[in-house]
């Protein structure tokens, strides 16, 4: 009897110690956090390739450029200049390079096959408030994201649309291939801001970072 | 599975035990048994790999598992009606940490191209509830080896994924892949030696393979955009190897 009494004994310590041992095994969670790794991809160059859709002859190219990757020296800015027909309308190319590389290399390939998650914004100024028009298919940048409108003008009389989508479900605007269409002739600024977007594009400019915003002086005559 | 296929095997597979049972029924009887063990139980297949998925442009499925060994705890006990052959049934759990989790979290900071991504992982658990045929032929004066078939459903649940983006010093939010559960038909057969230390416990080591094939239906949170891996369907096989040790009280000495 005391033998018996013995085998329930270990048999129950053994059970308790196993019982433990699960307990412990669960619930634990994994975690962990990965940092990209260092990169030498640089966005140094941001061209407009722009044509009249109605003169194949009418074509332009506009270039900003920032060769130095800390950003500390000013942007070479004397090619960025749109020269635009009025009452006209351009078929408009995004390509952005890293010229740090030999040869340059083609950032945009990179852009468009991440498109699902970057988004184009091109907001010509000056703007009244009545035309800055805020949606999830406008090119327009909000006021609190740094938008100046005037009441008063003159007004930069450009609209930009984008043409491509991407393969997100429903698909979303994206911006590497636009349509400009000029009104009357005017003068003003354009600027072009890509968003990196990671799992929160929704076609607004707000969720997520910017990867390049730069300027261009653009006349329409 | 339907629940209509996983009755009709286990019809059949215990038919054939109740078959088994009426040869034997006028046998000498052997030792019956209550126990309990533990051990490392060992993942195979797709369930135990490791994918490193990177997909910029759509969803990816992966039949990958990421699931690493894990451990596995059983109450066991067989009624032998013969010499050699018992009926008797076992409740067993394992559970499986998330297996290369590194892994996991580069394909999806890859995927969305950001800076960083923090990825928590919880564990596979499966229960399992079997009953079957068991075997016990002594090779020595006091050492036996052991065999069992059994059969039975498993209830399994897989881990949730909680997977954060963050970009440009913006916390672009938390997405998920939710923990899904399923009951399924399940078998184990596997073999090992019983050596009793006194006349009422004996002490088991054995190894046994498991299979259930549970079909995940699994829903995921806040994706988005079309990039990465996304499983929203899991039907691979839970299989594995669990090697285990464990004492036993004898019931019936002979």
């Amino acid at each position: 009897m005391q033998k018996l009494f013995s085998a329930y004994k270990q048999l129950s310590l053994i059970a308790i110690v196993f019982i433990l041992l699960c307990i412990g095994g669960c619930n634990k969670q994994e975690s962990t956090v990965t940092p990209a790794p260092p990169s030498n991809e640089f966005l140094t160059t941001v061209e407009l390739l722009y044509q009249n859709a109605a003169d194949a002859t009418d074509t332009g190219r506009a270039i900003w450029r920032q060769l130095d990757p800390t950003g500390s020296a000013p942007p070479d800015t004397s090619k960025a200049f749109l020269n635009l027909k009025a009452s006209s309308n351009y078929n408009v190319q995004v390509l952005i390079l890293d010229e740090t590389k030999t040869p340059p290399d083609t950032v945009s390939i990179v852009i468009k096959e991440r498109v699902n998650y970057h988004l184009f914004f091109f907001q010509p100024t000056p703007i009244s408030p009545a035309n800055l028009v805020i949606s999830n298919t406008s090119t327009d940048i909000p006021v609190s994201d740094g938008t100046f409108t005037s009441t008063t003008g003159p007004y930069l009389n450009l609209v930009v649309t984008r043409t491509d989508v991407d393969t997100n479900n429903p698909p979303l605007q994206v911006g590497l291939t636009d349509n400009f269409v000029t009104g009357a002739a005017s003068t003003g600024w354009l600027r072009v801001v890509l968003r990196h977007q990671p799992n929160v594009k929704n076609g607004t400019f707000d969720p997520g970072s910017s990867d390049l915003d730069v300027n261009y002086q653009v006349t329409i005559q | 599975m339907t629940k209509i296929d996983v009755m009709k095997k286990l019809k059949i597979f215990l038919g054939s035990i109740m078959i088994l049972c009426s040869l034997f029924s006028f046998a000498q009887k052997g030792t019956s048994f209550i126990g309990v063990s533990g051990g490392i139980s060992l993942p195979t297949g797709n369930w135990a790999k490791a994918n490193y998925i990177v997909s910029t442009t759509g969803y990816v499925s992966d039949p990958s598992g990421f699931a690493a060994s894990g451990i596995a705890g059983e109450l066991n006990g067989a009624y032998f009606f013969s010499p050699y052959f018992g009926i008797g049934g076992l409740i067993n759990y394992a559970t499986y940490k998330t297996k290369d989790i590194n892994t996991l979290s580069a394909g999806y900071r890859e995927s969305f191209d950001v800076d960083q991504v923090t990825t928590t992982a919880g564990s596979y658990k499966i229960e399992n509830f079997l009953a079957g045929i068991y075997f016990n032929y002594p090779v020595a004066k006091r050492l036996s080896l052991t065999a069992r078939a059994l059969a039975g459903i498993a209830h399994a649940t897989t881990p949730l994924y909680t997977v954060d983006v963050e970009d440009g010093g913006i916390d672009d939010g938390t997405f998920e892949q939710k923990s899904a559960s399923k009951t399924a038909f399940a078998f184990d057969i596997g073999a090992g030696l019983s050596y009793p230390i006194i006349n009422t416990i004996a002490i088991n080591l054995r190894a046994d393979y498991f299979y259930a094939k549970p079909d995940f239906s699994i829903e995921n949170t806040q994706r988005q955009n079309a990039a990465g891996r996304y499983v929203t369907e899991y039907d691979q096989p839970l299989a594995g190897v669990n090697v285990s040790l464990g004492v036993a009280w004898l019931i019936i000495k002979k």
